[in-house]
């Protein structure tokens, strides 16, 4: 092959690995939430001790207990609901579980291939891959890195509530269905900003 | 890229279309280059099928061993010096590895797929994972075929296709396990099938 005449790692094999990296990478920081009948979800632990997840994946009144990558499960408590951002934040006692890595969502072209990454059954660890599609609206800040992610990959059921993971294993969104089930991602800054909301008031305020 | 060409070719010339006889049928692998064929118990549910290899010689194959359970079949064909694949380790596989799919769908031969290991079924008594799950889309044609690393190894022999875009995959340690062990064997696997029914296809042509 003309990779291994010139003493050049196979690039194929090198992408493989990067993904495989990025996916084990990310993913200690992504946990199981469950908080609903039947489907669990995906959630990141994006602070310490607190839990970004899927707005939906939560129903009122039900115990929400959230699983960790080692084994263990914890009781979540929720902190406060955007249904219109489909996020949620929960808090957990969250000894030794690392908090994402997060990389920078603006620096996202159309093209990246990008990995979305699951936890939401017994099997563990899940992810499917594909790229940045185009970007969408803009939620309301002047900073960069706040527009929709829209994505030409497979959100699995049990997926929303999950990261958006590119190069190096950095968290760069939280994946969710829009609309007529388009796969789409959150970007980070605006989960902050959601997170800070939240944290703040118990609720988040949206124009 | 030239990469990509290079393991389709390889994996091309070392898949088979295995045809019942009516119409239908699917893909084969060549395991063993002394003749042994192995493809899915549901493209060769009978005695016999007729094996088309990548150069376009016909041969018979004759199945000498069937596995429902795990989907498997082996064949045997009159040729030796076969071009056989490098079979891979499919307990080593991570989530997020390429993957790569040869198969035969309605009139085009060995059409290349590329995905990305999903995640993985339920452990047996002979391999770490039950099934190797691939996102990747399967269509008809493809069962029987290798499922590939990206250095062209093979780590499984696709099975089936869930609707929600996930492939399936034999691992290649319970192909290994299939081809040497005996028929009473099969009673340590797991009896439990990943998906109902309803939410599966064969990726047979029928």
């Amino acid at each position: 092959m003309l990779a291994a005449a010139h003493n050049r790692p196979s690039g194929l094999i090198a992408l493989s690995r990067e993904l495989a990296d990025s996916v084990r990478q990310a993913g200690r920081s992504v946990v199981t939430v469950r908080g609903r009948e039947g489907l669990a979800s995906s959630g990141v632990h994006w602070r310490r001790g607190v839990i970004v997840t899927a707005d939906h994946a939560l129903d009122r009144g039900e115990e929400i207990r959230v699983e960790l990558p080692d084994g263990g499960t914890v009781r979540g408590t929720l902190i406060g609901r955007d249904q219109s951002m489909d996020l949620a934040l929960l808090q957990i006692r969250a000894v030794g579980l690392p908090t994402a890595q997060f990389g920078d969502a603006a620096s996202l072209r159309v093209g990246h291939i990008v990995l979305a990454v699951g936890r939401h059954d017994e099997r563990g660890l899940s992810a499917s891959w594909g790229i940045v599609s185009a970007f969408g609206r803009r939620h309301a800040s002047a900073v960069d890195g706040n527009r929709s992610i829209y994505l030409d990959l497979t959100i699995y059921p049990g997926f929303s509530g999950g990261p958006l993971v590119a190069a190096g294993g950095r968290i760069v969104g939280i994946n969710t269905l829009g609309s007529r089930g388009v796969a789409l991602s959150i970007p980070n800054a605006v989960v902050e900003d959601v997170v800070g909301d939240l944290l703040h008031e118990g609720r988040a305020w949206r124009d | 890229m030239r990469e990509l060409e290079d393991i389709a070719q390889r994996l091309r010339a070392s898949t088979v279309k295995v045809q019942r006889r009516r119409s239908g049928g699917g893909s084969g692998v060549i395991w063993r280059s002394t003749g042994l064929i192995v493809t899915n118990a549901h493209v060769a549910p009978g005695p016999q099928a007729t094996v088309r290899l990548a150069d376009g010689n016909v041969l018979t194959g004759t199945v000498t061993a069937r596995d429902y359970e795990h989907d498997l079949a082996a064949l045997r064909v009159d040729a030796h010096d076969l071009p056989s694949v490098t079979i891979g380790d499919s307990d080593a596989l991570l989530v997020g590895q390429l993957v790569f799919a040869i198969g035969n769908p309605r009139y085009i031969a060995g059409a290349l797929r590329i995905g990305i290991v999903h995640a993985f079924g339920r452990a047996t008594a002979t391999s770490a994972r039950r099934w190797v799950e691939a996102d990747i889309e399967l269509p008809p044609g493809y069962s029987g075929g290798p499922l590939s690393d990206a250095a062209g190894r093979v780590i499984g022999v696709n099975s089936m296709a869930a609707r929600d875009g996930r492939g399936f995959a034999v691992p290649s340690k319970t192909v290994e396990a299939f081809l040497s062990g005996l028929p009473g064997q099969a009673a340590d696997y797991n009896r439990v099938p990943p998906l109902a029914p309803a939410e599966r296809h064969r990726i047979a042509k029928s």
